[in-house]
């Protein structure tokens, strides 16, 4: 696929599906602007040479900081932060409950208000990487919380933004990233199911590009087809 | 029998704790507006506390579990800005997340963790039929909804172990305070149900546990935003956001109905939704 090059903000581009994300756009030649939890000097050895800014985004300075730093023409935003632990209900604590939500929703609230003068006036698309856990998941029931309530921001924003921004809901399936460790589950030998990061990277981007409706789920199915046409492909 | 409800000054709060109460619980009446929980009828016993407070919400939590266990939990407490969404204000957009979302899981899980909620019990979480529909205007209270949704599908496992129905209800609008100051201008208003209807269908419902939406007729436009979702979010655009949008126009202003600063925060139930 060959598109003409276009600037792009990607957020928790540290690691994970962001990582893979700004790697795939610095290599097809886009602009990007790449922000993480982490400092710069923590990337990993694999981070492109693209620039970066460290901005907590769950302070409001951090949306406001990283709002200022993106093009006047922003063509696309993907917000894919996120956090989640795995822990029943019942260990969670009001602090932890307020923090989840502050990343995984309010943050990219907080960025979608902020971005989008320069979404709309470059006719540009906002992309919410929200997660399969938004049907409800029992192991994390305040992750699968924060998703449904992203998957419902989008939704409402879609609507609203309908002719000046394209707004999608990207739900990645279960991705082979830190992301489950530092939650605290071992996926084990079903980890040979999940995506890997690289494979849900270009699925996002492929799904942000689209027409249709607002949300874009990659199941486990769609990831297994996608990965047996590489493996043709690449035969 | 012990009953805890959020939201209970007004709407569908309040229905629902004067039903409660009526058929014999004890209910611990929760809601920022003191005044208004002062005029319930006898046995509720009030405690006004603002959920907008995150600070307070594990405090909160031990003195709502100090007063359990309780048979029925019902989190009715909720708020909305209306508006279109690059106008309104952040400050009331988190303060809507706060009270819809992040106060009923918090509290649910300090109940949880004190065992506060008997098996054979219910927690109800009051959703709104948004979550069928989508609800473009109100954008926070959308997310808030739909995440209570989420919360309610994530919790119906693992509660069930416990012996705890989980029920979402997704009402669609009801004649509350709440929905004749969200509504857009000039909406007649009818159609609404009244919130003691919808209390009385959610009581004789929650025993079984699911989600489900109060009423024939939302019943109906919610298994219609099941199969077609994407023409029912463009109806809520034409009937409700569009109508926002006009009358913030003639206002000569941009900025849109937010609850008012009149007890600065959380509690009003009652759910907006799309006219029936």
């Amino acid at each position: 696929m060959t598109i003409s090059p276009m600037s792009y903000l990607v957020t928790g581009a540290s690691s994970g599906i962001g990582l893979a994300l700004v790697q795939r756009l610095a290599a097809s030649g886009h602009t990007v602007l790449a922000t993480g939890r982490r400092p710069e000097a923590a990337l990993p050895g694999d981070f492109p040479d693209v620039p970066y800014l460290a901005a907590d985004l769950a302070s409001p300075g951090g949306a406001a900081a990283v709002a200022a730093r993106v093009p006047a023409g922003l063509d696309r935003a993907i917000l894919n932060a996120g956090t989640g632990q795995y822990r029943p209900i019942e260990a969670e604590t009001a602090a932890e409950v307020a923090a989840i939500l502050e990343t995984n929703l309010i943050a990219p609230l907080r960025l979608a208000h902020a971005l989008h003068p320069a979404l709309e006036a470059s006719r540009g698309r906002l992309c919410l990487v929200g997660s399969t856990a938004h049907r409800g998941a029992p192991a994390m029931p305040l992750y699968a919380a924060s998703k449904g309530a992203l998957d419902g921001l989008g939704r409402a924003l879609a609507s609203e933004w309908h002719g000046r921004v394209v707004v999608r809901v990207v739900h990645p399936g279960p991705t082979r990233t830190a992301m489950h460790a530092r939650a605290g589950f071992d996926p084990g030998r079903l980890a040979a199911v999940f995506w890997d990061p690289g494979q849900a990277a270009e699925a996002v981007l492929a799904a942000v590009e689209r027409g249709g409706g607002y949300r874009a789920s990659l199941s486990l199915a769609a990831g297994l087809v996608g990965r047996l046409r590489r493996r043709r492909a690449a035969a | 029998v012990r009953a805890l409800v959020t939201g209970a000054a007004s709407g569908l709060g309040r229905a629902l704790a004067i039903r409660l109460a009526a058929h014999g619980a004890r209910v611990t009446a929760l809601d920022r507006d003191a005044a208004g929980l002062a005029t319930l009828p006898a046995p509720a016993e009030p405690l006004a506390a603002d959920l907008v407070d995150t600070a307070a919400l594990e405090g909160l939590g031990e003195t709502l579990a100090a007063r359990g266990p309780y048979d029925t939990v019902i989190h009715a407490a909720g708020i909305s800005a209306t508006g279109r969404f690059e106008a309104l204000c952040l400050d009331e957009m988190a303060r809507v997340i706060a009270v819809n979302l992040l106060a009923p899981m918090a509290l649910t899980a300090a109940l949880l963790r004190a065992r506060a909620l008997r098996p054979g019990g219910s927690l109800v979480l009051i959703g709104s039929l948004s979550h069928r529909l989508g609800y473009p205007g109100a954008a926070a209270y959308a997310a808030s909804k739909d995440g209570i949704a989420s919360f309610g599908r994530s919790l119906r496992r693992p509660l069930a172990r416990a012996g705890i129905k989980v029920v979402t209800v997704l009402p669609g609008p009801l004649d509350t305070p709440h929905a004749a100051r969200h509504a857009p201008p000039g909406a007649s208003g009818r159609g609404r149900m009244r919130p003691e209807i919808a209390a009385d269908l959610i009581l004789a419902r929650m025993r079984r546990g699911g989600s489900f939406t109060p009423g024939l007729g939302p019943a109906v436009a919610g298994a219609f935003g099941l199969v077609a979702p994407g023409l029912a979010t463009r109806i809520m655009h034409r009937t409700l956001y569009l109508p926002l949008v006009a009358a913030a126009a003639d206002a000569g202003s941009a900025t849109a109905t937010l609850d008012p600063a009149l007890p600065v925060t959380a509690a009003s139930a009652g759910q907006a939704g799309p006219p029936a």
